[in-house]
């Protein structure tokens, strides 16, 4: 048997640490749960008309975009609310909001594929919720990610 | 740049794939992102009173789980309703209800580590749904899974 392996458990509401994302005013960021090796699950919260700084899950970090996570697999599973992803290779226009974009409402799941740039918006009237689970980054180039819920991204490769 | 990259997309409800669990009568199973290598997304829906049967994520299949997914990750987030998750090493004590329990209510996000065998019922007294997401099993184990995790068989036969 593997004497390492961690027991099953409930993270409920009482074990989150929910905090302003200290990148993108007006936006609040849960981390639910990090598996070494795996990826990290949290909750996302968006006042309306807010978007994020632009992240890069491209195979180079070429300096442009804000963040840069490696190559990722990333979901949003949106719970409330409505979201419009940009993306693509343009950090300029995935910030003005002229790139590539996908509309995703309250029970859509939106992939986010590696190899691109991304921010994403609150384009509805209302705060939008979602799910976010981000897999670890494959190959070792280094991370970018001042955001504090997302340092376990930078240690697994620093 | 990497040209076999993927484009990203919104998979909303009208390309889900939904249908009965085989091996769990009452339960449906939604299919909604399966990516080669990475993840299985999806929904699950159950009645009150049904619980499925018992699968194992243990290093090695010692045949007495229904199903063998090998070490995989799995999350659970409680959409709507509640659910007991049956964990351990003895298959019949899952089945009984004897074994670990955790409950999960409705925000509650439910995290199976790799290394034991689960099986989960619907304790609450409302249709539960749930989304959930499997990561691709590490090793060479060889999977033995319902119609519906296929996927799952494909990446280690």
């Amino acid at each position: 048997m593997n004497e390492t392996r961690i027991e099953p458990r409930a993270i409920t509401m009482a074990d989150w640490e929910s905090r302003p994302d200290s990148l993108s005013p007006g936006c609040d960021i849960t981390s639910l749960v990090n598996a070494e090796g795996a990826g990290g699950l949290g909750l996302y919260f968006m006042a309306p008309g807010k978007q994020t700084n632009s992240f890069s899950m491209e195979d180079v970090d070429d300096g442009t975009a804000d963040e840069y996570y490696g190559p990722c697999h990333e979901f949003y599973y949106l719970l409330v609310g409505e979201a419009t992803m940009y993306w693509g290779e343009d950090a300029s226009k995935v910030q003005a909001g002229t790139a590539n974009k996908v509309l995703l409402k309250a029970g859509d799941l939106g992939y986010w594929t590696p190899g691109w740039k991304y921010a994403v918006k609150n384009t509805g009237k209302v705060p939008v919720t979602w799910l976010w689970g981000l897999t670890v980054p494959t190959g070792g180039a280094k991370r970018r990610t001042p955001s504090e819920a997302l340092q376990w991204l930078k240690t697994k490769n620093a």
